[in-house]
């Protein structure tokens, strides 16, 4: 007898709600890193800053198991507060972009006309900058780098992708029934936004924010990397610039930090190709 | 030599380009200017918010730039250079000015070199640093994602999706690294960082860490383009008529599923020049980044903003040529 799941079925028919192998790794390795961020630095009994000077630069070992670095602070102590300060950026970042990014998306895509113009201006402007060159650019020219900081420097070409597509998707559901008929009853175009249209344009969004926070992950190691993060040592790109400073010298420093960002970008690339094949199995084709 | 088969190149480019446009509709000539005008706009808003960056940022620019404490006279003089002691509309005329006449503005605050001959120094090292990457980025990608595609759900499909997955989540800072250990450290073949950066040799792992993520974006484009196009209406016809599986492949899905990611790859070329930041910072080489990293460095104002308008700039052309061309060649597109 044949399995359910290996019968061919009609397309139109509504699939049984199965996320594909790849989303669950995904799902998993983004849980252990929320895991790690919240109780990591709870169950570990060093500060993250706390130096053990007869061990410095050494290698994983009972008492510091992911090694040290050139001062005697234990990598993995690091690791995870660095983490619980990379959940707590991403989530700013990805949340402040969603949601200006919507906000401005329906709305340009709802009212139109000079609104719209105006909104595809600035977009087209931002987009004519490669992403990393602008972040680079505002982080480099503020006197004393901080979170606030690159949560800017972050933030002001990462809203473009949230309004793209809630443009997008508000084009598309703008002119469907249910959308007219509500207009028709005399709904305003506050309430037309929020209650009918944003519900039903969510799940690309989703996806997008999945995107999101992978691209924030990368963007603040490269930019830890330059120097131009804020000033705390273990943040994850700060963690990989002092890994390639003393590569030759302690290999785990560069290895540990690295493996553990590749995962994490990992795991949401997972996770968001998974919500798109389940979301919106026709949804456009992006890298 | 080379320098006349650039030439021969570029005219016959051109020609092919001119003929392009001169055979067009007028509707898609009408696309095509304004597509030019919104290029333009984006290269003057990019112009602004550049000119504009020194004064967004809260605070005063100077303090900002020197640190509260420097000495007056310092700042005085880099107020005076960066002429920010002349109105706003002065300072942008000015700049506007700097760019026309091809100096991009002196470096402040020593005024000795103009910030353009700096940036015509070094850029020859990033252009060939980004086509080298995207050399080895494009034929990967289009063996990877063929591949995958022809495979489609079957393990090797799998194989090669997860090590375009790998590819685009591996952070190029660390990839780097990487590469410098395995080929210079265990195995000695390849010059280390900072070592032949003028010759071939010394391009190999620089591009191989800026093309990854490139590589990896497109493998996955040409997999689900592939796909996409192998299920077709004309693919069927041609399986059909009993055409063999090589011939449908390469001559009738191919041409059509290549087209998108040709077009992606062009654009990310920009793209590519931004992130030659990093690289050129792994690989201590010469090159745009390394003049940018340097002007902040410095809190060289000029040099920094300079950098990001060429680096936008040439993003921006770059963009505007391959739509040219694609609307050019493609006769389907109908705007």
């Amino acid at each position: 007898m044949k399995s359910a799941s290996s019968t061919p079925r009609p397309h139109h028919r509504l699939r049984v709600p199965h996320l594909g192998l790849g989303a669950w790794i995904g799902a998993a390795l983004c849980l252990l890193f929320i895991l790690v961020a919240l109780v990591g630095p709870l169950l570990l009994k060093r500060a993250p800053t706390a130096q053990d000077l007869d061990h410095l630069l050494e290698g994983p070992s009972r008492t510091h198991l992911l090694g040290t670095d050139e001062n005697g602070c234990d990598l993995l102590t690091q690791i995870c507060y660095g983490a619980r300060l990379l959940s707590g950026l991403a989530a700013a970042v990805v949340v402040l972009c969603l949601v200006v990014g919507v906000l401005v998306g329906t709305l340009a895509g709802y009212l139109g006309g000079w609104l719209d113009e105006v909104t595809m201006r600035i977009i087209d402007i931002l987009l004519a900058f490669p992403g990393i060159l602008l972040n680079i650019a505002v982080a480099a020219l503020v006197p004393r780098a901080g979170l606030g900081v690159l949560i800017f420097a972050l933030a002001v070409n990462g809203w473009v992708g949230y309004a793209r597509v809630a443009r997008a998707q508000t084009l598309r559901v703008r002119e469907m029934e249910y959308v007219v008929a509500a207009r028709a009853l005399g709904v305003g175009p506050l309430r037309l936004v929020t209650r009918h249209i944003l519900p039903n344009i969510l799940s690309p969004i989703l996806i997008q924010a999945t995107f999101g926070a992978a691209g924030v992950v990368l963007v603040e190691a490269s930019l830890s990397f330059l120097g131009l993060g804020p000033p705390i040592p273990y943040t994850w790109g700060a963690l990989l610039l002092q890994g390639t400073n003393y590569f030759w010298r302690a290999r785990h420093l560069l290895v540990v930090p690295g493996v553990a960002i590749a995962l994490l970008v990992l795991g949401c690339n997972l996770l968001g190709d998974g919500l798109r094949d389940y979301l919106d199995p026709r949804g456009g084709r992006r890298g | 030599m080379a320098r006349s088969l650039r030439d021969t190149l570029v005219v016959a480019w051109t020609i092919r380009l001119i003929d392009g446009l001169l055979s067009t509709t007028w509707r898609l000539r009408r696309y095509l200017l304004r597509r030019l005008a919104s290029s333009l706009l984006s290269v003057c808003g990019v112009a602004v918010l550049v000119f504009l960056f020194l004064h967004i940022i809260p605070g005063d620019p100077v303090d900002n730039l020197l640190g509260e404490d420097a000495r007056p006279q310092d700042k005085q003089e880099l107020r005076q250079c960066l002429d920010l002691d002349q109105p706003l509309p002065v300072q942008f005329g000015r700049f506007v000015y700097s760019i026309f006449d091809g100096t991009l503005g002196y470096s402040c605050p020593d005024r000795k070199t103009t910030v353009a001959s700096r940036v015509r120094k070094v850029m020859p090292a990033t252009i060939a640093l980004a086509m080298s990457a995207m050399m080895v980025a494009l034929p990967l990608a289009l063996l990877l994602g063929i591949g995958a595609a022809l495979r489609a759900n079957t393990r090797w499909d799998a194989l090669l999706t997860a090590i375009a997955l790998l590819g685009i989540s591996l952070p190029s800072m660390w990839l780097g690294p990487m590469l410098l250990y395995l080929f210079y450290v265990i195995v000695p073949i390849l010059p280390g960082p900072g070592e032949d950066t003028a010759k071939l040799r010394g391009l190999v792992l620089p591009s191989i860490m800026l093309g990854t993520h490139l590589m990896a974006m497109l493998a996955r484009m040409t997999r689900s383009s592939m796909i996409e196009t192998l299920s077709e209406d004309y693919i069927r016809t041609a399986r059909a008529k009993g055409l063999p599986q090589w011939k449908v492949v390469y001559k009738h899905a191919l041409r059509n599923a290549l087209l998108p990611v040709i077009t992606v790859a062009g654009m990310q070329f920009g793209a590519l020049l931004a992130g030659a930041v990093v690289t050129e910072k792994v690989f201590a080489r010469p090159g745009l980044g390394t003049l940018l990293l340097e002007g902040i460095a410095q809190r060289d104002y000029r040099v920094v903003q300079g950098c990001t308008l060429v680096i936008a700039g040439m993003y921006v052309a770059v963009n505007l040529l391959v739509d040219v061309l694609y609307a050019a060649t493609d006769p389907r597109i109908r705007v």
